[in-house]
């Protein structure tokens, strides 16, 4: 096998494919260079593995079996407990009693020792490199990494950091983090370097807060940049509202969209009109922002797709166009179509329109694929869908008529994008599609 | 107790029993589902849970059939499952080779033996490239890391992995042809 795929393969096992690359190894895998590349990956795997004994591989395996095993049982006799008084039971104490048990359950094989405890991860690496202080140890940090509470990473060159209801940290080169909670939320220590921040939706009372030396910044759901030199940080506020507070005398300023603040010796603790987003060179280029809400009280419908085209979305597979404000997708022979969007939301209602041919189904996804409902083709006619995600509840119908939710990760509601899918062979036609999110308030 | 044996007492809720089959397929399952996954914690991850569906749907297992290829097929769902589930979280150029690998499973069932062969091969290696090798393919350190500890450059590193992979694969190919 020639060298430019093993470094390909290099790159995608290390996250850093380009699109070059990915295109080289797509080919390969699906041409005469299938078994040569299925080779070398599957000797990666191979190595990997056989530096693992099999003894920690059972005792991971038995720990695994134990702990789910036990939970289950338990949720199991309970059931059928509850069955055979569900006439005159009713369904609250029932279910308290199965969670009571539950947690019984798992507490037990906890304090047996049955069930690990774990560090906390509080958030991923997304792609970048760097190295990762833990206790005593260092380890390399590459796409995937979970960071702990209490890791130390420092950037080798641009990292992406993601938290699980979607919010993104980019870390400029250079820029060192320790991953410790400032605040009630989320968040971490920029203990030096530059970081550009896309902050998901918070719950009241539990702000993402980043913390420098002099400051500490409470965000609610927002895009902005921090900079933390020397005695002097400095936050670029381009859409929604945080708060700076100033380490040394607890003193607060508000900043609203494009404004400006900096705490230095030499310069007045103020918000200041923000001339123009002026990220700071070297820091990776930030996705567009959240979808933040408008400001008035009634939330207003929005078109889901720009007045020119797809620049908020991003056709993942398959062939996307737009015309007119009606969106096509077409998969191929072998790869299905997905359209993704960069907005993420966590609360959100949508409408629209939509039409599939030559498959049996479409979907939509919400919440970076968390859930996903599936649109049956109506013999090739037009179907009005309605989706609406409002906290704990996610709800969707076709022409009037609830569908079942299909899990893809399954988790519970967490910021993400939308997404349309419709399977190979397959087209999806979108239409009248509009969305309105309700407001943001600023605490 | 044969593998006949435990699959029976494992039907009937015999724990033990299961544990000695995860000690005899586990080995494999490993090997097999790092054919496509590549993370070592990914692989333990998709095998622990193909074995927890495994004791779970003992019941529908029918003890006259073998065990092995029932496992590895629900092994298999997993790993599909597994890459199908983080496409929407991955970068555009990763979730197009995971596509490509989705399109076609790898299937390989001489792949316990090779396991054990690649295990010989790498105790005939120098102890310095022994370690690279763990440090790149079982503790995930990125190319780049390793150069940087190594105090050379990228390219080189990656020239050396290279050459380490193919003195591997005709050590284990003339070991288990």
């Amino acid at each position: 096998m020639n060298e430019a795929l093993e470094l390909a393969i290099a790159a995608y096992r290390d996250g850093t494919l380009d699109g070059d690359g990915a295109l080289l190894l797509e080919q390969a895998l699906r041409g005469d260079g299938a078994a040569a590349v299925r080779a070398s990956m599957a000797l990666d795997g191979l190595i990997g593995q056989a530096f693992i004994g099999d003894a920690a591989a059972e005792r991971s395996i038995a720990e695994r079996l134990a702990a789910e095993s036990s939970a289950s049982t338990m949720v199991r006799a309970v059931q059928r407990s509850l069955g055979r008084r569900r006439r005159t039971t009713s369904a609250w104490p029932a279910r308290l009693a199965v969670a009571a048990l539950l947690l019984v359950a798992l507490g037990g094989a906890w304090w047996a020792g049955l069930i690990l405890p774990a560090a906390t991860t509080e958030c991923r690496v997304a792609s970048g490199h760097g190295l990762v202080g833990r206790g005593s140890t260092t380890v390399a940090a590459n796409a995937g990494t979970p960071l702990h509470s209490g890791d130390r990473l420092a950037a080798d060159g641009p990292v992406a950091l993601v938290w699980a209801d979607g919010s993104r940290l980019d870390l400029a080169s250079g820029a060192q983090v320790r991953v410790v909670r400032p605040g009630t939320g989320p968040g971490l220590l920029l203990e030096r370097g530059t970081l550009t921040a896309e902050i998901a939706r918070q719950r009241p009372g539990l702000p993402f807060a980043i913390a420098t030396a002099e400051a500490r910044i409470e965000v609610l759901g927002t895009h902005f940049t921090v900079s933390a030199q020397a005695q002097r940080t400095q936050v670029d506020l381009f859409t929604g509202v945080v708060r700076m507070l100033r380490v040394a005398d607890g003193s607060k300023v508000v900043l609203r969209g494009m404004e400006t603040a900096t705490i230095a010796t030499d310069v007045e603790f103020a918000a200041h009109a923000l001339s123009e987003p002026d990220p700071v060179a070297g820091a990776a280029v930030p996705a567009p922002p959240l979808a933040t809400a408008p400001t008035s009280d009634e939330p207003v419908w929005m078109p889901l797709f720009a007045a020119d085209g797809l620049g908020e979305w991003s056709p993942q597979h398959g062939a996307w166009t737009w015309h007119d404000g009606t969106v096509r997708g077409v998969a191929g022979v072998q790869d299905a179509a997905r359209l993704l969007g960069r907005l993420a939301y966590q609360d959100v209602e949508l409408t629209c329109r939509l039409r599939v041919s030559d498959a049996s189904v479409a979907e939509i996804q919400v919440g970076d694929y968390n859930w996903f409902a599936e649109v049956p083709a109506h013999d090739g006619a037009w179907v009005a869908v309605a989706l609406t995600q409002h906290g704990t509840d996610l709800r969707v119908t076709v022409d009037g008529v609830a569908v079942p939710l299909q899990a893809g990760a399954g988790l519970p509601p967490r910021a993400g994008p939308l997404a349309f899918y419709v399977r190979q062979g397959g087209s999806l036609e979108i239409d009248s599609a509009r969305v309105r999110v309700p407001t943001l308030m600023p605490r | 107790m044969d593998e006949s044996a435990l699959i029976i007492a494992a039907c009937a809720g015999d724990r033990e029993a299961f544990s000695g089959l995860v000690r005899l397929h586990q080995a494999r399952l490993r090997a097999q589902t790092a054919l496509t996954l590549h993370e070592q914690g990914d692989v333990l991850e998709v095998v622990q849970a193909s074995f927890v569906d495994a004791w779970l749907g003992l019941a529908r297992f029918d003890p006259e059939r073998e065990f092995g290829p029932w496992l590895r097929t629900i092994c298999r769902n997993r790993t599909l499952k597994f890459l199908r589930d983080r496409l929407p979280r991955r970068r555009r150029e990763l979730a197009l080779v995971d596509e490509a690998l989705l399109a076609a499973p790898t299937v390989d069932e001489a792949v316990d033996g090779r396991l054990a062969a690649l295990r010989r091969c790498l105790g005939q290696l120098d102890a310095g490239h022994r370690e690279l090798l763990e440090r790149r393919y079982a503790q995930g350190a990125a190319v780049q890391a390793l150069a940087t500890a190594l105090g050379k450059s990228p390219n080189a590193v990656s020239m050396i992995l290279l050459r380490l992979k193919g003195v591997l694969q005709r050590c284990v190919a003339q070991a288990a042809p």
